[in-house]
């Protein structure tokens, strides 16, 4: 009550005409407005709302990546990716390097080799020789080879054979006999 | 007898709010005891109905939506008040620049926009005092319309809009007077 009666003498030691004018509201407003108002505020707020919780379900762009980023990162699919881009650096690799490393192979192949190199090779690694395939390949260089160094007449025949018998004594033979 | 909304503490409709099962209701309650003093705090500073409309809606759903960081260290309204004076300035300002920005608008003046508007019906004294408030920088009709029309003390304005007492007197002391200049020049000029 004092509060108004302060105004009031506020204002019109301010304001003489302000102080007489009426303080009747000039403003209207429609027809059961403030009946309305909460309603369409209220149905506002649900649709922000409703908007703000679709909004948080559906997954952005970002969170779909890292999604499919943390399947990748998984340890059984990292490995096999690194191991893929192991395989595919060395193919590249590879490719740049073919050339001359074919080169290098055919200079290799290209210097000879000697048959005591050939020999020492396949005694030192003869457990590693498959003994059938050893066989086999012996026969065919036998038939490759030219047949006629490999025909003996009769008559050399006997003359090997008569060698022999006059190099075994008599009871080596006696032993044949 | 039944109670009235005005009877129901703010106290009560924060519990209310702070509970889901009830914040609708909360809202509601809070909606209904302060409504109407807000609108037409918001109403005389951007005068029409529509763009009322449109700022109190907002104001309620900021207040919705920052309800959690009111921590009572203020009057309920007061705070409320804040927000709604704060959306009302931030309409004013954003209307304004869609004016200036718009080459092809016509000017239309407060008078010719009073005239037009369904929903003023006041005489020519109040029309004269609209026009009046109008000519007053932004702060002072704050301040004017705080004290004149919703009869705020000085210590609540204070808290509304953060400015020390002196000050507000100050403000409202120069609003007052020019307010009497514009009706007596108008008077005298017929």
């Amino acid at each position: 009550m004092k509060d108004k009666k302060d105004r009031q003498d506020e204002l019109s030691s301010l304001s003489p005409r302000l102080a007489k004018m009426k303080k009747d509201n000039p403003f209207e407003v429609p027809y059961n407005y403030f009946e309305k108002l909460p309603d369409d505020i209220l149905q506002q707020w649900r649709e922000e709302e409703q908007a703000s919780q679709a909004k948080q379900s559906a997954p952005s762009w970002l969170d779909q990546l890292l999604d499919q980023l943390s399947v990748l990162l998984q340890p059984r699919t990292a490995i096999a990716f690194a191991s893929l881009a192991v395989l595919i650096a060395a193919a590249v690799w590879m490719m740049q390097v073919g050339p001359e490393g074919a080169n290098s192979m055919e200079v290799a192949l290209a210097e000879p080799i000697s048959d005591q190199e050939i020999e020492a090779y396949i005694e030192a690694n003869l457990d590693e020789f498959d003994t059938e395939l050893l066989f086999a390949e012996s026969i065919a260089a036998v038939e490759e080879s030219d047949a006629g160094e490999w025909e003996v007449d009769d008559a050399d025949l006997d003359e090997y054979l008569d060698e022999i018998i006059d190099e075994l004594d008599e009871e080596e033979l006696e032993q044949l006999l | 007898m039944k109670a009235s909304v005005q009877d129901i503490s703010d106290d009560d409709i924060l519990a209310f709010i702070q509970a889901d099962h009830s914040r609708e209701k909360g809202f509601r309650l809070l909606m209904q005891k302060y409504q109407e003093r807000m609108y037409w705090q918001i109403r005389r500073l951007v005068i029409e109905h529509e763009d009322a409309n449109d700022v109190i809606q907002n104001t309620f759903l900021k207040v919705f939506r920052s309800i959690g960081s009111f921590k009572g260290n203020s009057q309920l309204y007061t705070w409320l008040y804040r927000i709604a004076t704060n959306e009302a300035i931030t309409f004013l300002n954003k209307k304004k620049r869609k004016a200036v920005s718009s080459i092809d608008e016509e000017e239309s003046g407060l008078a010719s926009q009073l005239k037009a508007d369904a929903y003023f019906d006041g005489d020519a004294a109040q029309q004269c005092l609209q026009m009046a408030l109008e000519t007053l920088p932004e702060k002072q009709r704050l301040v004017f319309n705080m004290r004149y029309f919703d009869e705020m003390s000085y210590k609540e304005m204070s808290e509304v809009l953060g400015t020390s007492v002196g000050g507000l007197k100050a403000s409202y002391h120069h609003a007052v007077k020019k307010v009497e200049q514009y009706l007596r020049d108008a008077e005298v000029g017929g």
